[in-house]
């Protein structure tokens, strides 16, 4: 494996919630609670996840706009939190972030050009050959005109807007992008573009990708890796191909199939239907709040196998499982929490077995 | 640097084309004019009040008041004419100032939050709630003996000290407003993430966003000021006489209305109103001007 340029230890980010005259801390958000992984040169790692999981935060805090409650960020190898300030800004450079909407994410009183220098303002540099023309290069570099400069945000379409903010985030030569749903606010024909530019300049700058997204099929299409999250933990990761074709972790399973298909007929074919998909894992109720994640496991309450082991679940067996991913991915291939990969044979079999309706069925097929 | 200097460039060609812009334009500069070379514009002396002359009507251009003379017989326009410097003057002054102190106090109240926050909100609160006479009367008790000349920054020193004490609170407050509107949009998130120092975010990044309400409220704010004015010269802190200015005069003309000499209210009325028309025009086209979006 190559040498990781970023790698995140156990990284925890608790927002507190304050009441009342004395401004007390009666609780806490667990945005994010204890992640893990490494992001090799040259590779997308896709962050994938329902609303609510952490997805933003954790891709906030890689660029340096969010501080970690504890945990570590280590870009090549430096940890980000023990470095002087003047190192964070060096740090900084190398991790630069793309936003989701490009409708706020560029300031509209100021011309392209103005936006895609800032970072040399700010950084006060002066590129080879003069700001205006490194600026031209970078728009040229994104499938913009350099004379697009001195035009303004508001005269562009959405797609040459993400254009302009990815320019933004390569100026400081950066090795690693966090890219927070950088598609997700684009109509479906622009995100192809960009997601072919995103995989284009992968390949011309050697960059690593950080891909933060809730369509499974874009993640699918650019990232090597996925890292599935719940609540502010990853559930499961490994190479993309093992996850959406072989997951392990019935929150995956049940995510993966959410995922629409367009042909209303595979969509909606029963369960079990051979040949003609999986049927829909419909999870029942919500996502528990963040503030009093369940004790345990925190998807026991929702995971259809923890409802089929039944008892087993009701005695709080299940409550006591660290059913979460810990540390670091041993070999490097794909990894789920311990329990899910123990009680994976009993799900083994394609269909939803786990799917509370369809277990004793499933049981049949396998026995 | 070119790129900084077409905005510019770009809002003077936008203020050109719109003819309304240029009549406020002519507006405004016919009455600097005025406060500039009020010799230009009458050969009268405000002073000379002779008593038997008081309230004569207007008798037109070329005869010796041609806008009529005010109750103790002095001549209307040239009390009007040596009236704007000090009446423009303390507009200027007061709302320059206090659109400085309210935005910049807004804009870190806004930005920082916590404890400067804090400090900023209670201090608009506290100089809401004190009413502007009494506050006034108490400035006059402290500077009561104090002899500051005759200049006309002089004359409208104790009057704009009051006002700026008092005045600066709104502008506080709408800049906070938008300052927390503005600071959590991307791309301020966007500056941050590149390392952009806080001073370079608000002044780069929040305040062309968040400044858009005071000047919507600046043209308002100078007719504000000239009436006030004409308050505290009733208490004996405004423009004191000799000087004269239009919120005097309009304090004066006011009580003859009714009492068959209404031209003494409505010369600096008019004049009034058509300073304040020709500002809201003005700022209505430069905020556009300014707004890239809203460029041809």
């Amino acid at each position: 494996m190559p040498e990781p340029v970023l790698e995140v230890r156990q990284l925890v980010r608790h927002f507190p919630v304050r009441r009342g005259l004395l401004r007390r801390t009666v609780a806490t958000v667990k945005a994010v609670d204890g992640v893990s992984f490494t992001l090799a040169a040259g590779r997308t790692l896709g962050l994938v996840g329902e609303s609510g999981s952490g997805k933003s935060t954790l891709a906030r805090m890689l660029a340096g706009i969010e501080r970690p409650t504890a945990g570590q960020v280590l870009v090549h190898g430096e940890d980000v939190a023990r470095l002087s300030r003047a190192g964070r800004k060096r740090l900084r450079r190398d991790v630069q972030m793309v936003f989701q909407d490009p409708y706020t994410s560029l300031n509209p009183r100021m011309s392209v050009g103005e936006i895609v220098g800032e970072p040399f303002a700010i950084h006060r540099i002066t590129p080879a050959g003069g700001r205006r023309a490194a600026v031209g290069e970078l728009l040229e570099l994104v499938g913009l005109e350099p004379g697009h400069a001195s035009r303004y945000p508001h005269q562009f379409s959405g797609g040459q807007r993400q254009r302009i903010g990815i320019a933004r985030a390569l100026a400081l030569r950066p090795g690693i992008l966090v890219c927070d749903e950088p598609v997700s606010a684009l109509d479906v024909s622009v995100q192809g573009q960009v997601v072919n530019l995103l995989q284009d300049l992968q390949e011309e700058l050697g960059l690593s990708y950080l891909f933060v997204a809730h369509d499974l099929g874009v993640v699918r299409h650019i990232a090597h890796e996925v890292a599935v999250m719940y609540l502010g933990h990853v559930v499961e990761h490994g190479p993309s191909g093992d996850v959406y074709d072989d997951a392990r972790h019935p929150y995956t399973r049940a995510l993966l199939s959410a995922a629409p298909v367009p042909d209303p007929a595979v969509r909606f074919a029963p369960a079990g239907d051979a040949g003609r998909g999986d049927g829909a894992i419909t999870l029942e109720g919500e996502p528990p709040s963040p503030t009093n994640p369940p004790a345990g496991c925190v998807f026991h309450t929702r995971c259809p196998l923890a409802r089929a082991l039944g008892s087993e679940a009701a005695d709080g067996a299940l409550a006591g499982e660290t059913a979460v991913l810990t540390g670091e991915r041993p070999g490097g291939g794909h990894h789920v929490p311990e329990r899910c990969a123990r009680t994976a044979p009993v799900l083994e079999p394609r269909a939803a077995c786990h799917f509370a309706r369809s277990v004793p069925a499933a049981v049949k097929v396998e026995s | 640097m070119s790129e900084e200097a077409r905005p510019l460039a770009g809002a003077w060609r936008a203020l050109r084309r719109r003819p309304d812009t240029v009549a406020a334009a002519t507006v405004v500069l016919f009455f600097a004019l005025m406060a500039a070379f009020p010799a230009l514009f009458t050969s009268t002396s405000p002073r000379s009040c002779p008593i038997r002359d008081a309230r004569l009507d207007p008798q037109g251009w070329g005869a010796a008041h041609p806008l009529g003379t005010d109750a103790l017989g002095c001549d209307v326009l040239a009390t009007l004419v040596h009236g704007v410097r000090p009446s423009l003057l303390l507009a200027a002054v007061v709302v320059g100032v206090s659109v400085m102190i309210g935005v910049t106090l807004g804009l870190l109240a806004g930005y920082y939050l916590g404890w400067v926050d804090y400090l900023v909100s209670r201090a608009v609160e506290v100089f809401l709630v004190v009413p502007l006479l009494l506050a006034a009367l108490l400035v006059l008790s402290l500077f009561q003996g104090v002899d500051l000349g005759a200049g006309t920054f002089q004359v409208i020193l104790l009057p704009a000290v009051v006002l700026i004490l008092f005045g600066w609170m709104p502008y506080a407050r709408y800049v906070r407003a938008s300052t927390l509107e503005a600071k959590n949009l991307d791309y301020v998130t966007a500056a941050r993430s590149l390392g952009a120092s806080d001073v370079r975010i608000m002044v780069r990044h929040v305040l062309p966003n968040a400044i858009g309400t005071v000047t919507a409220l600046l043209p308002t704010s100078v007719a504000g000021v000239i009436s006030a004015e004409a308050v505290l010269s009733f208490l004996g802190i405004g423009v004191r006489p000799p000087a004269t200015s239009w919120g005097i005069q309009i304090e004066q003309g006011s009580e003859w209305v009714t009492g068959g000499a209404p031209h003494i209210l409505l010369a600096p009325l008019v004049c009034l109103v058509a300073t304040v028309l020709a500002l809201v025009v003005l700022g209505d086209a430069l905020r556009d001007a300014l707004d890239p979006r809203l460029a041809r």
